[in-house]
């Protein structure tokens, strides 16, 4: 499946055009062929796309310019345990950004997350297939373990803005994992509540 | 079906119903403990986060804690900025546990809600204050970590109750755990013995119900068995209908009404069908009224009617029965018919006997009396002759003597009449019917004419003497001299006896007068025996009374009778009605030459003439009906011609059958053997029809 996820994502142009929608109504489709997801023949992904990526998978990361909101450990390419690949905002935008209003249990009314989907983020870094794990960090010290299945088979957000503006520390910025529960409830429970990780500033590709 | 088992289902349901009962009610247990579990599991993780949050809020207080007196205390206001974070880190925290879920539950706890807004009031002058560590830090710093210790405390205390409370809950999860493992258990183990015994109750019930249900198929099958035999075995007819139509009928039934098989039966529109006046649905009705008003099964008899339209008498009983859950009639019957003719017959004959022994009572009485009434004259008579002396030898006892002598006539008359009546009517007459002609009585009719003209009375013959008949001859003598003496005595002087025919039908010979006729309160009892009818005659004749009635006795053994027809005063006709019968010729006669004038002599006479043309076709003829006459053209004196005489003698036996032989033989002696051979006449070729009639009426007579 991601062998054919892959290729198929490689059928399309390279014309400079945003396809990064294309894979993930495959994506969509696929689940639906093979019956994953509770929301079925769904042709909506769940998300608004709020700009279209300018960066393509296998394109070189443009270095940060502007403060590092991210470290990526782990990488094949451009990075190593040492030397990891940073983020900052910008770059992070360049990947492409959605957007979906959900409610979760830490906040009393809904919220509207805008930030990089999930899957397009770990094609675009070019996450090896064999990969399975994100070991997550953040600012506080909490650590978290997050399948990268879950990224893939679901729309999972590295949320930047809540409400239209950038998250503060205080407000759980930089970097917020939001998991889509408006889409599938049980997410927006035990046990993905714990990969629900605020303050974000370290992925460990494992 | 009162006879049923009883079966054990009702034991049955009470098992199903306890079981089903025990089974919700464990269920229902394990429901609610089940709910309690999910209720306590969901409680214990949602305050599990609670517990989280607010040990994490307590750690990240204490690391700021750390931060700042290291950093205040090392005079690096150049990490300020770090600290700012890690501040920042706190207050998202406290955002924590302020907002959501998580402070929502922190303030539904009472143990907990009044500490919380401490901690809050506390953080936001930490907060306050930060920005002044760079100005004063070590003072200002001072400030801070009073109000850190104070909010670590708190934090410290609400965390302990919050843990004592999760870890109750946990408590609680973990015995509503086993309580529901233990309830599990319970009902597993509880369900599968249930449900093993009630498979063992169902199996034992359902082991004796097929057993019962086995018996009574076997009964059943029995019963129809004998049903069966009973309705094929059955002379009774038996029909079930229900308001006129018909449910069902058997073979029996079937035969009565003569149809083939039951089914063609059942093809009838209604039960009308089978009555002879069409009203078999009103019988059905009255039948059943009549079950209704008994209470018991009705019986009755009915004209049936067969499919052929023959009436047949039925002896029924009509009874009810159930009838594929319905009432209908069941009519069981037997065809008395055969019983009913012989029943009528017997009473007939018992009646007629009894009307016979009556009559002949009567007439006994009767004819006493008329054989007294002489004899009681006699008597007397005799008694003057034999006690007084007569004076007058002479004529007084002539007179008396010829008085005694009319008397004893009269009742040897009386005798010979009674006689005649016994004769006939046992039977004892052997009456020889043949062939004779009219002319055979001439001599009777000549006889009658010298009794006629004592009175003055003429006597007509009117009688063609070729008209034939075919009765005994002596028997129909004596009903003509009869009727002739009867119109003689009746006729007043001077007057005519008519003798003649009538052709018929029926033919018939009549005896006609202009006499006194005959009273008509007699003519209804003129032909009874036991009921003397005796009239004198016009010059004072006496009768027996008994002359008719043998007369008609006559007639009726011969196959005819009599007939009157009278006018008092006028004269009366009595007819002698003859059976209908035509005399039959045969004609033995090799060429055929003959045979056409033969025909148109003998045909018109009344007579029929059939033909063998050879003597085998003729012996042939003679065994199967024999005719009344035989006319044979032979070449006598031939071997041949003798054995048809001889063969034609065997054959007629007993009987008589009187040829004439047809020849041109003038051979005497040829002649005189053909007679001695039985042979009574011969006639010469060739003769005319009167001399052939001549001949036969010869022969016949």
């Amino acid at each position: 499946m991601m062998y054919g996820m892959q290729s198929d994502s490689n059928r399309f142009p390279r014309d400079g055009r945003d396809h990064s929608w294309k894979p993930l109504l495959l994506l969509g489709f696929l689940f639906l062929l093979g019956g994953v997801g509770n929301v079925m023949g769904s042709s909506h992904p769940g998300y608004e796309i709020t700009k279209k990526g300018t960066l393509q998978a296998g394109d070189p990361i443009p270095a940060p310019k502007g403060k590092v909101i991210l470290r990526i450990y782990g990488l094949s390419s451009g990075s190593s345990k040492d030397r990891p690949l940073k983020l900052d905002r910008e770059v992070m935008e360049m990947m492409g950004t959605i957007r979906y209003t959900s409610k979760n249990r830490w906040y009393d009314n809904p919220i509207t997350y805008e930030g990089v989907l999930g899957s397009r983020f770990l094609e675009i870094l070019e996450v090896p297939e064999k990969a399975t794990t994100m070991q997550m960090r953040a600012l506080n010290d909490y650590v978290v373990e997050v399948p990268i299945s879950d990224f893939r088979k679901w729309p999972v957000m590295l949320a930047l803005k809540k409400n239209g503006a950038y998250m503060t520390v205080r407000e759980k910025g930089p970097v917020w994992i939001v998991y889509p529960n408006h889409l599938y409830p049980e997410l927006g429970k035990q046990p993905y509540t714990a990969r629900w990780i605020w303050q974000l500033h370290e992925i460990s590709i494992e | 079906m009162s006879n049923l088992p009883k079966t054990r289902i009702p034991w049955i349901g009470w098992g199903i119903s306890i079981a089903v009962v025990l089974l919700l009610g464990l269920g229902g247990w394990l429901g609610i403990t089940h709910n309690r579990l999910i209720d306590t599991t969901v409680r214990s993780s949602v305050l599990g986060l609670d517990v989280w949050d607010v040990s994490q809020l307590q750690r990240q207080l204490a690391a700021f804690q750390n931060e700042i007196s290291r950093i205040v205390g090392a005079g690096r206001i150049e990490d300020l900025e770090f600290l700012q974070l890690k501040w920042d880190l706190v207050w998202s925290r406290w955002d924590n546990v302020s907002r959501g879920e998580t402070g929502k539950a922190l303030q539904s706890m009472p143990e907990v809600s009044g500490q919380l807004p401490r901690v809050g009031v506390l953080i936001r002058e930490i907060d306050a204050s930060l920005p002044a560590l760079r100005k004063n830090p070590s003072r200002n710093a001072q400030a801070i970590e009073l109000r850190l210790k104070e909010a670590i405390r708190v934090t410290q205390e609400t965390y302990a109750k919050v843990y004592n409370k999760a870890f109750a809950i946990r408590i609680e999860t973990d015995e509503n755990l086993k309580n529901i493992q233990l309830g599990s258990a319970i009902i597993g183990i509880g369900s599968v013995s249930l449900v093993g015994l009630l498979l063992w109750i169902t199996w034992r019930n359902q082991r004796s119900k097929i057993r019962q249900v086995l018996a009574l198929a076997e009964e059943i099958q029995h019963s129809e068995e004998r049903f069966r035999n009973l309705e094929r075995g059955s002379i009774q007819g038996i029909l079930v209908h229900r308001d006129g139509n018909i449910l069902f009928a058997n073979q029996a039934f079937a035969n009565i009404f003569g149809y083939a098989t039951p089914e063609e039966a059942l093809s009838q529109h209604s039960i009308d069908a089978f009555n002879a006046k069409g009203e078999g649905r009103k019988l059905g009705q009255w039948g059943m009224n009549e079950i209704e008003e008994k209470q018991e099964p009705s019986q009755y008899e009915f004209w049936g009617i067969s499919k052929a339209g023959e009436h047949i008498r039925l002896e029924n009983r009509d009874r009810v029965v159930n009838w594929e859950e319905q009432p209908a009639i069941q009519s069981t019957m037997v065809d008395i018919t055969q019983h009913k003719k012989t029943e009528e017959e017997l009473s007939a004959a018992k009646e007629e006997a009894e009307n016979a022994t009556r009559i002949k009572d009567k007439f006994v009485s009767l004819v006493a009396h008329d054989l007294r009434a002489p004899l009681s004259s006699i008597k007397l008579m005799q008694q003057m002759v034999a006690e007084g002396p007569i004076e007058d030898e002479g004529d007084a006892y002539r007179e008396t003597n010829q008085a005694i002598l009319a008397r004893c006539d009269s009742m040897l008359n009386l005798i010979d009449d009674l006689l005649k009546i016994s004769r006939i009517q046992t039977g004892s007459i052997i009456q020889e019917r043949r062939l004779c002609f009219a002319a055979d009585f001439f001599p009777l009719l000549v006889e009658m004419k010298f009794l006629a003209q004592r009175k003055d009375v003429v006597l007509e013959n009117e009688l063609p003497e070729n008209f034939h008949l075919i009765v005994d001859v002596n028997l129909f003598r004596e009903v003509l001299q009869n009727l002739i003496d009867n119109a003689i005595k009746f006729s007043h002087r001077g007057g005519t006896v008519k003798i003649g025919v009538l052709h018929g039908p029926p033919p018939a010979i009549f005896v006609q007068d202009h006499g006194a006729g005959i009273p008509k309160h007699y003519l209804s009892n003129i032909f009874r025996e036991e009921i003397k009818t005796s009239t004198m005659g016009t010059s004072g004749e006496i009768g027996t009374g008994l002359g008719l009635p043998i007369c008609q006795d006559i007639m009726e053994a011969l196959g005819g009778r009599l007939r009157i027809d009278t006018r008092e005063g006028e004269g009366t006709t009595i007819y002698a009605e003859l059976m209908e019968s035509q005399p039959e010729v045969l004609v033995v006669e090799g060429e055929g030459a003959l045979l056409a004038d033969l025909r148109a002599i003998l045909e018109p006479a009344g007579l029929a003439v059939h033909h063998a043309e050879s003597i085998d076709a003729a012996v042939e003829r003679l065994t199967g009906s024999p005719p009344h006459l035989i006319l044979a053209d032979l070449p006598l004196a031939s071997q041949e011609g003798y054995r048809l005489i001889r063969q034609m003698r065997k054959f007629m036996g007993e009987k008589e059958i009187p040829m004439i032989l047809m020849t041109e033989n003038q051979n005497g002696k040829a002649l005189q053997e053909a007679a001695q051979l039985g042979v009574g006449e011969w006639i010469r070729k060739p003769f005319s029809a009167e001399a052939l009639f001549s001949k036969i009426r010869g022969v016949l007579s």
